[in-house]
């Protein structure tokens, strides 16, 4: 769980950065699913193990956040070339 | 007044993308608050409100999609570029907060969190969230209100959606303004509201707020059945549904909630 919300977490950083906000839908998805799988991932895991499923949650929660302000950033941008 | 955006060191910041974060931020603070305060797992919480917030973010886009169904163009559909303008288009709020409360169930039954020792003392979180959404509405001028001269009126100059040079209804603020009342009421007589009470009473109350909000509102994308919006003939549905288990909870011996 902690490695597929790590490796879902850095996909959604990924996807925020470098997509400028077109894929940001797809990106807060995963970014989602990573915060889901890291959450169970730390609520599962004994305390001295919860390193990765930490990391995969911050690391989702940043990715979900970047998706999410670039993603509507571009869907403002659409929305104001679109009524130009 | 109504422009979409504004640069920050060179990057585009959309204001309803940084109210939305802004409202998530608040959201989740006041949440936070609440589980220290009622002695709660933080990670069954965030696991409750991923969970829910995907399928409510799904069931929010499935249904602006039913509501916009005339407009597809399917012939279009392999086409990537079309794909992410259908998928940047919009959300139905109703929508989401329809297809999130079913998921809490699956989280009861399948991962055995007691959903409704977090949902009493952080249901008030969601309208708080939402209500910066509302402020973003209001800042680019989506989801405008009636033409009104009266007191508060707004006027924008440069907004990308809403009608310029026409003084309008605030009606962004007005929901905004309700829904912080709501979420503010919520948190502090959340030790009151024992089980699923505080949900009852949002919906009751968010679904009275927005069938009469809807009257006010002059935005073209609306869905119209009979003479109601999409959003008032769910807001009824909601307002009866919520009502009823409302009712049913108020009746419910004290173990059993």
């Amino acid at each position: 769980m902690g490695i597929a919300s790590l490796v879902l977490g850095i996909i959604a950083i990924i996807i925020g950065v470098f997509s400028i906000g077109i894929l940001g839908w797809a990106g807060a998805v995963v970014g989602i699913i990573g915060i889901i799988l890291g959450a169970i991932g730390r609520s599962t895991a004994p305390p001295e193990k919860r390193g990765m499923a930490t990391a995969g949650l911050v690391c989702s929660i940043v990715g979900t956040i970047l998706c999410l302000l670039f993603y509507i950033a571009c869907v403002a941008c659409i929305g104001g070339l679109a009524s130009l | 007044m109504g422009e979409i955006g504004f640069y920050f060191f060179g990057h585009f910041i959309a204001y309803y993308g940084l109210m939305i974060v802004l409202g998530l931020l608040a959201g989740s603070f006041f949440a936070y608050l609440q589980i220290k305060r009622f002695g709660l797992v933080l990670d069954y919480f965030i696991i409750l409100c991923s969970i829910s917030g995907l399928s409510g973010i799904l069931g929010a886009k499935i249904l602006y999609l039913a509501v916009s169904f005339p407009d597809i163009d399917f012939s279009r559909l392999q086409d990537p570029v079309y794909i992410s303008a259908l998928m940047s288009g919009g959300f139905v709020f109703l929508g989401g907060v329809t297809a999130a409360l079913p998921t809490l169930l699956f989280c009861q039954k399948k991962l055995h969190i007691p959903v409704s020792a977090y949902v009493q003392p952080c249901i008030g979180c969601l309208p708080i969230a939402h209500a910066f959404g509302r402020i973003g509405c209001f800042l680019v001028g989506c989801c405008y209100g009636r033409p009104y001269t009266g007191p508060f009126s707004v006027t924008y100059t440069q907004s990308a959606f809403a009608p310029n040079q026409t003084p309008l209804f605030p009606v962004q603020l007005a929901e905004a303004l309700f829904e912080f009342t709501i979420g503010i009421c919520l948190v502090a007589f959340s030790r009151r509201l024992k089980g699923y009470m505080s949900v009852w009473v949002y919906l009751a109350a968010y679904s009275i707020a927005r069938f009469f909000l809807e009257y006010m509102r002059y935005d073209q994308a609306r869905g119209m059945i009979a003479g109601l919006s999409t959003s008032q003939i769910i807001s009824i549905f909601l307002f009866v549904g919520s009502l009823l288990f409302l009712l049913r909870e108020m009746h419910l011996p004290h173990p059993q909630r």
